[in-house]
């Protein structure tokens, strides 16, 4: 008989912030990236980084949800040859990834519609989310009137 | 120092049987960089999961190649299997075993036969498919097609092969079994082979892991990695060890698929003679619900396949991630330094499959 391995797989949902430094702590375990899959499921997406041992066997999955506005950061500078999926994922289900190596720009597959996988109406949400985003985050750049006034005040005293 | 150019390799060339286009920076003839480019057919194959039952979906997975197609079916069905808890029947499990050697050994001797085109050797290219015409012959015999055989289903198999069928195969491997000892001595003995592969193409072991090298690609530079020894199917049940050299280069590669198709030959035996009787498949209740990364060692190496189910019969995604995916990366740093007279065999040396990377 030959020496079974076959341990049950782990997996486990991190945050999107901690994604870099978990990838990273996979690589310094020696482990393979083997894939990495996206889902679009309940209006997000679910993000899959899955590493294997070559030595054990073990197969561990990394899970990241995120609202479809989100950017996900490359991980190309851990593992290169993660490009791939990356460039993949960005032009079948337009997940926003951000500093890929080599980038073809949704030109990997050479198709003309734009996130061919994802469902009807889902890159229209997409858009909308991204505006209200940008929308959010132009308020939080800008000051508030308030404290505005404060400093004005606090200026026109000295 | 010479000129730096940029040339153009494919996607149409003569020793490429897919498209597959890199653009090769070459220095007097040295080549320093190569930059892969695909998606010349891409077919959006997992996107039926959204039209498609979980159970027609393993005809769609099948269709994902020509060549490894069971394996497809098998990696499908093994993952909606472990989704849904279904235990399947010992029969089918050492039936599925048969059927994916046989696959194995058709792959190998397929691709021994685009090696040997690909360095110009062509009276062993047309040997080497001669003799993979036996092994599609016993597919069409066991299933009633000579590539996609369409066998698997949820939960088993849906044909057996009767016992004097099983003692043809027999017969018949040992015939093949001949064969390709003949056709090994020149694959490994010829001069003018050796010359166009050993020292070819050099892929460390370190070098193979940090690429994510998979398959028998990996396995020639020495990574002792196949997935078969997870025991999937029947695997578990037999006796083998991985096949590995720790040269790295186009040799190497050829050595270890010769050597594995003695394994599959061997490995096929094992299971005829361990066959038992029983059913050939256990019924499969319900809708998967859940989600499953499943791997096997497809011909070409180790094969994901994703399925996440809601309790309907339509999945919420499948996703296949072959082993060419994972093999175009080291190729490009293989050809770091190559001659460009070399890059052809060594593209030919990862057996690539396209159609099965654009799925």
């Amino acid at each position: 008989m030959c020496k079974v391995l076959n341990p049950e797989p782990i997996q486990e949902t991190i945050a999107l912030d901690k994604l870099l430094f978990e990838v990273m702590k996979k690589k310094e375990a020696g482990l393979r990236l083997s894939q990495i899959c996206v889902s679009y499921i309940n209006e997000k997406y679910e993000l899959s980084y899955s590493f294997a041992d070559d030595e054990s066997f073990q197969y561990t999955v990394l899970r990241v949800v995120i609202d479809l506005y989100e950017e996900v950061p490359s991980i190309c500078k851990i593992y290169p040859y993660a490009i791939f999926y990356e460039n993949e994922i960005a032009e079948l289900y337009d997940v926003n990834v951000e500093m890929i190596d080599l980038d073809f720009h949704g030109k990997f597959y050479r198709i003309e519609k734009e996130a061919p996988m994802l469902p009807e109406g889902a890159l229209e949400k997409k858009a909308q989310e991204e505006a209200e985003a940008k929308k959010r985050a132009e308020a939080a750049a800008e000051p508030a009137p308030e404290a505005q006034t404060e400093e004005e005040n606090k200026g026109g005293n000295n | 120092m010479g000129k730096k150019s940029v040339v153009p390799f494919g996607p149409q060339h003569p020793v490429l049987p897919e498209p597959i286009h890199l653009d090769l920076v070459i220095e007097d003839e040295i080549i320093s960089e190569a930059i892969p480019n695909i998606g010349f057919i891409h077919r959006g194959l997992e996107g039926l999961v959204e039209k498609k039952d979980f159970n027609e979906m393993v005809y769609i997975a099948e269709r994902t190649c020509g060549i490894c197609s069971f394996g497809h079916g098998l990696g499908y069905v093994e993952a909606i299997e472990h989704v849904m808890n279904i235990e399947v029947p010992a029969r089918a499990r050492y039936l599925r075993t048969i059927w994916a050697e046989l696959g194995r050994m058709h792959s190998h001797l397929l691709w021994l036969g685009l090696a040997a085109d690909a360095f110009g050797f062509e009276s062993l290219f047309y040997e080497s498919w001669r003799i993979r015409e036996r092994i599609l012959d016993l597919h069409e015999l066991t299933c009633g097609s000579r590539l996609i055989f369409s066998v698997n289903k949820v939960g088993g198999v849906i044909r057996d092969i009767p016992a004097d069928k099983l003692a043809y195969i027999k017969d018949q491997i040992l015939i093949v079994e001949k064969e390709v000892k003949n056709i090994e001595k020149t694959f490994l003995g010829d001069y003018s082979v050796q010359t166009r592969s050993k020292g070819i193409g050099l892929l460390t072991k370190e070098e193979a892991h940090d690429l994510g090298a998979v398959g028998p690609f990996a396995r020639a530079s020495g990574i002792t990695a196949d997935l078969r020894t997870t025991g999937y199917a029947a695997y578990g049940e037999l006796d083998f060890e991985p096949v590995i050299s720790n040269d790295g280069d186009c040799y190497a590669r050829l050595d270890v698929r010769i050597r594995e198709l003695y394994q599959s030959i061997d490995l096929i035996r094992q299971a005829i003679d361990k066959i038992p009787e029983g059913e050939l498949e256990a019924k499969a209740i319900g809708f998967p619900k859940g989600e499953y990364f499943m791997r096997i060692e497809q011909p070409r190496g180790e094969a994901v396949y994703y399925v996440k189910g809601n309790g309907t019969k339509i999945l919420d995604r499948m996703r296949i991630r072959t082993p060419t995916f994972a093999n175009i990366p080291p190729l490009c740093e293989t050809l770091k330094g190559a001659d460009y007279a070399d890059v052809g065999p060594l593209v030919v040396s990862i057996d690539p499959c396209i159609s099965c990377t654009e799925r």
